[in-house]
């Protein structure tokens, strides 16, 4: 046979003299050796190569329909990186598809610390990492990760499929890297490997791209053992910032080198070409390239780039790391300073735009710094000033959206964060400035002192002094507004939407009680009243009340305030029709009637001119919504992010509706940002811990808990975390923060009959007793003066049935459930109430069309053991957890 | 009857003949050959020399706790790991390739080249293997080693009992005669000297 092989490797036409010189005189073995050479020559390696290699399965560690950990069903392979093999997968326990990242065969089972720190990465445009897992396989204990699974193809996927991007998209895309990854480096997480190949592109659902970087701190991985090093280069070489070759760590600037590539990839669909080719261009690796490779290597030639990209690009690639961009802000900063002007105001037809409501900017933007400017309320000195508090209010209103990056904190927040001097806007709120106006009322004079003053240097920027008289309120409100657009040169705004001097006073104090809280507009509705009398032309005050009205009409369900509101905003829309108060709150009336369809189509509308309205957003994102369009209010939510990136409040209202969606991993991300935009925000960090318990990560959940106690002590919150230590059955924790929740709020029934339960658990039955009869008193009293509230009903009931008044309970709890069915709390109830009088049959059929995130709470409450070993329980839960 | 025990009376049975004992055998057989099968195709995919001799010997160590030192027993082990091995993969392909599969036309496709393609191949082998068997158990055997389970030809000839240019030469003739049943066409010309 070797004779074959060395005759196969003869030349062809020398192959005939070889084998007679070969076999000699050996004519038979001349024949076989020619005729099997013959053979093999046609056959063409058929066989040769073992099919062994084709096998990838081999490779895997799980296969497609295995269960690991108990709850993840494994799907189809969608990829293999240099880790491992990546599979899509469900999420059993919490009903979501994941996307599970294997450490492959071989290659130790482990991940590094990076991966542990590039799971507290939470942001829109960054592959959300869940969690870290391990499994038994028959390869042994195997670590995985799982991660958001997205949908899409990668970035160098499309170019190599489509070509370079057009200019516009690669813009968008580029905006969207630089923001995940400002937020990793903001948190101290470095990709390492950032490349086209870890850019997922997927769609969003209104057509637009979402751009999500992938394998955050994994280039770690690639790099711990020398196979690896080798494996790493071959793939990312061209990313690589020249530091890297000479040894030194990633960092946030090796980041930005990479990302600068990935631009001029975009554009041009390749890598920028080396000014001159280092000499080892194929075989380069960190072991070949010598530690002071001649920088002529690493300059890259950018001239295919226009004038404005190359700036971008080269910013990124230079040489020196110190010499790059600082952060990734900074490189959407070079990106923006370019941005065309905005399209949406082209589309206003010339003649509406002359009696467009509202206020519009017109004109091309001014560059500048993102900014979040909080208006601190108004201190009055001396008399009383009414109007003070509004005129913060409607001067909010007035300059947000002044331009892109330019964020108002209306004086609410501030109000409702205990924010008032600069420091404090800067810890809680991230405000970059504020606006604090000191008024002395002299009787009727009134001596304004104002300024703008940056958070971080306590600069003044622009100062105010001046007299006014205080019933031209609005002439101060004029120069309040000037000395925010002197200070950061903003362009004068066109109001179209007038209002007389004289209603001004009564209008700002009538809409800063309206947005007070929902109860408010009681208080509002006089001053409103007020400016509409006074200025019977403007559509202004008609709007706000139009609002009012309708604030009690859905809060007292009474057809009275609904005609009201009607009438209202029949006026309104006689003064201007085409103005985004008017049109938020004719929506708002179509919305509580039903008609979604066109109370999307008027916030469709108020979103068109005042784009930059985080309420005129939320409100269609919620429109759509009640349309079960969950695709459409996602891209509006997501509208509302971009209208004011850096304001959290959109960031809660999407990561609500995520929650409500059931879809944690979105709302987590979504809270996450709260936190982080919002650091000092307690809400913030409540939203995420009730997540996380929902989730089930109690110990995370009572950490964001914590914080947020920490920062506000309120009645919700302790109660909150008292559940939560009550769910993990530590009683005594439970009951001193249900204790301490009664001490800083008013009685309540259920507080008492929470304390009443974790002394129940305690042993100390005197002072559950003492605490059941005090909420059976509070409750029998909310319910003889609420008869037909079926909650309350269903709390006293469960007093009673602690309080061995079996009779009266069942009564009670029956009577609840009468009235309110559908009423999630009050079934809930139900089944603590029958379950404590050992009505288990009733407990089932209470259950039986319950929804399922019911079901599924209560089986994990510590109080229901013996329900949850019930086999018809059981079967009710079981029923639900197999997938649709 | 213990694991142990009843893989040697499965072996004993298999190498008198009974087929019927090889379900019971892939099933006991099956852990270790999966962990077996992705060493060698580590070891194929990485150009490493990795002993799979060695690699068996441990399965077959393991598996038959030790016990059985005759070689013959060995060897036989080593057979039926290849035709275990073949069955892993074969079932495998054939989830994967859902088309009927019929002979491909022509030479050309039998290069090496997408995965997908040498599935099939693999697919069509391993239909007319049990034709190959009756006429040339050996042959067989050699080709289960060899492309299934990626054996060098040194270590088939070795677990094979054969001189190395022995088994070279049959393995040759064995891929002929898979290759002109696989390709009709091109080959309906030839004289079929090794089919007799």
């Amino acid at each position: 046979m070797t004779l074959v092989a060395a005759a196969l490797a003869q030349e062809p036409g020398t192959c005939e003299g070889f084998l007679h010189a070969e076999c000699g005189e050996d004519p038979d073995l001349y024949a076989e050796v020619t005729e099997r050479v013959e053979w093999e020559r046609r056959m063409a390696g058929f066989l040769s190569r073992s099919v062994i290699t084709s096998f990838e399965f081999l490779d895997r560690p799980f296969e497609p329909g295995d269960l690991i950990a108990d709850r993840f069903r494994i799907g189809d392979e969608i990829g293999r990186g240099g880790m491992g093999v990546v599979y899509e997968a469900f999420d059993e326990k919490l009903n979501r598809r994941v996307a599970i990242k294997s450490a492959q065969a071989g290659y130790d089972h482990w991940l590094p610390p990076e991966v542990r720190a590039a799971r507290e990465v939470s942001h829109f445009n960054v592959c959300k990492v869940h969690d870290l897992h391990s499994a038994r396989t028959d390869l042994g204990e195997v670590e995985f990760l799982t991660m958001e699974f997205i949908e899409g193809e990668t970035l160098s996927a499309r170019i190599h499929r489509a070509g370079p991007l057009p200019a516009e998209q690669a813009r968008d895309i580029a905006r969207q890297i630089c923001a995940g990854l400002g937020q990793a480096h903001r948190q101290g997480v470095i990709h390492g490997d950032l490349k086209c190949g870890n850019i997922i592109l997927t769609h969003t659902p209104e057509g637009g791209t979402r751009a999500v970087i992938t394998d955050f701190g994994l280039a770690a991985l690639s790099v711990a053992g020398e196979q690896r090093v080798l494996n790493r280069l071959a793939g990312s070489l061209d990313y690589m910032a020249p530091e890297l070759f000479a040894r030194a760590p990633v960092s946030a600037a090796s980041d930005l080198y990479a990302l600068g590539i990935i631009i001029h990839v975009m554009l041009t669909g390749r890598v920028p070409d080396p000014v001159e080719e280092p000499p080892l261009a194929e075989s380069a690796s960190t072991e070949t390239l010598p530690q002071d490779a001649p920088a002529r290597y690493f300059r890259r030639r950018v001239g295919e780039l226009g004038t404005p990209w190359k700036r971008v690009v080269c910013g990124c690639l230079k040489l020196r790391p110190e010499d790059r961009f600082g952060s990734a802000e900074e490189v959407i900063r070079q990106i923006d300073s370019y941005r065309p002007r905005r399209k949406w105001l082209m589309t206003i037809p010339a003649a509406a735009a002359v009696i467009l409501g509202s206020v519009l900017w017109l004109g091309r933007e001014m560059p500048g710094p993102p900014v979040r400017l909080a208006i601190l309320p108004v201190t009055v000195e001396g008399a009383p000033l009414p109007t003070a508090e509004g005129l913060g209010v409607e001067l909010a209103d007035r300059l947000s959206g002044a331009r892109r990056g330019f964020i108002v904190i209306p004086p609410s927040e501030s109000r409702r964060n205990r924010v008032d001097t600069p420091e404090k806007a800067k810890s809680v709120l991230a405000a970059t400035h504020v606006l604090r106006t000191r008024v002395q009322n002299g009787g009727g004079s009134l001596a304004v002192q104002a300024s703008v003053v940056d958070t971080s240097s306590g600069v003044p920027l622009q100062e105010l002094r001046g007299t006014y008289a205080a019933k031209d309120i609005a002439v101060l409100a004029k120069a309040l507004t000037a000395t925010v657009t002197g200070a950061f040169r903003l362009r004068a705004r066109v109001p179209m939407d007038v209002l007389a001097a004289a209603a001004y006073p009564a209008y700002v104090q009538g809409l800063n009680l309206l947005r007070r809280d929902e109860s408010s507009a009681d208080e509002a509705i006089p001053f409103l009243q007020q400016a509409a009398q006074l200025d019977s032309l403007s559509a202004l005050p008609y709007a706000a009340l139009a609002e009012a009205y309708l604030q009690k009409a859905r809060r007292n369900f009474g057809s009275e305030w609904m005609d009201r509101a009607s009438q209202a905003l029949t006026k309104a829309q006689s003064l201007n029709p085409d103005s985004a108060p008017v049109l938020l709150a004719a929506g708002y009336l179509k919305q509580l009637h039903g008609l979604y369809d066109e109370a999307a189509r008027d916030y469709a509308r108020a979103v068109e001119i005042a784009p930059e309205s985080v309420d005129a957003w939320n409100r269609l994102a919620l429109a759509y919504a009640s349309l079960n369009r969950a695709d459409q209010a996602i891209a509006t939510y997501q509208r509302a992010l971009q209208a004011q990136p850096d304001y959290y409040l959109p960031y809660i209202d999407f990561g609500r509706f995520y929650q409500r969606r059931l879809q944690f991993a979105e709302a987590e991300q979504l809270f996450r940002r709260v936190t982080v935009i919002a650091p000092g925000l307690a809400l913030g960090h409540m939203l995420l811990g009730l997540l996380l318990q929902q989730e089930n990560r109690l110990p995370e959940a009572e950490q964001a808990m914590l914080t947020s106690v920490r920062l506000q002590e309120t009645v919700p919150a302790l109660v909150d975390l008292g559940v939560l230590c009550y769910q993990e059955e530590r009683y005594a924790d439970a009951a001193q923060y249900f204790a301490r929740s009664l001490s800083v709020g008013p009685p309540r029934a259920v507080g008492y009959s929470d304390l009443g339960d974790a002394y129940r658990h305690l042993g100390r039955f005197e002072d559950a007793a003492t605490n059941y009869r005090a909420a059976e008193a509070l409750a029998k009293s909310d319910v003889t003066q609420n008869p037909s509230d079926p909650f309350a009903r269903s709390v006293h009931a469960y007093a009673l049935a602690y309080l061995r008044q079996g009779d009266l309970a069942n009564y009670e709890i029956a009577q609840a459930l009468v009235m309110g069915r559908d009423d999630a709390r009050v079934r809930r109830q139900a089944v603590f109430v029958l379950e404590a009088l050992q009505e288990r049959e009733q407990t089932l059929a209470v259950l039986r069309d319950a929804p399922f995130a019911l079901i599924e709470e209560l089986n994990r409450h510590p109080e229901l053991r013996s329900l949850q070993q019930d086999s018809h329980f059981q079967e009710l839960l079981n029923i639900r957890t197999v997938k649709p | 009857m213990e694991p142990a025990g009843e893989i040697t009376r499965l072996l004993h049975a298999w190498s008198a003949g009974d087929r019927s004992v090889e379900d019971r055998l892939f099933r006991l057989v099956l852990p270790d050959l999966r962990n077996l099968a992705r060493a060698l195709m580590r070891r194929e995919r990485r150009d490493h020399t990795l002993q799979a001799s060695a690699l068996l010997n441990e399965a077959y160590v393991r598996l038959l706790a030790g016990r059985q030192r005759d070689w013959e027993g060995r060897r036989h082990f080593y057979a039926v790991a290849a035709r275990i091995m073949r069955r892993l993969l074969i079932d495998h392909a054939r989830a994967r390739t859902k088309s009927a599969m019929i002979p491909i036309q022509g030479s050309r496709d039998f290069l090496p080249g997408a995965s997908g393609k040498d599935l099939e191949t693999a697919v069509a082998v391993d239909s007319l293997l049990d034709e190959l068997q009756l006429r040339h158990p050996d042959w067989c055997s050699i080709v289960e080693l060899k492309y299934f389970m990626g054996l060098t030809d040194e270590e088939t000839a070795e677990v094979s009992g054969l001189p190395l240019r022995t088994m070279q030469r049959q393995f040759s003739d064995a891929r002929r005669w898979l290759f002109e049943r696989l390709n009709p066409t091109t080959c309906e010309t030839q004289s079929n000297a090794t089919n007799a």
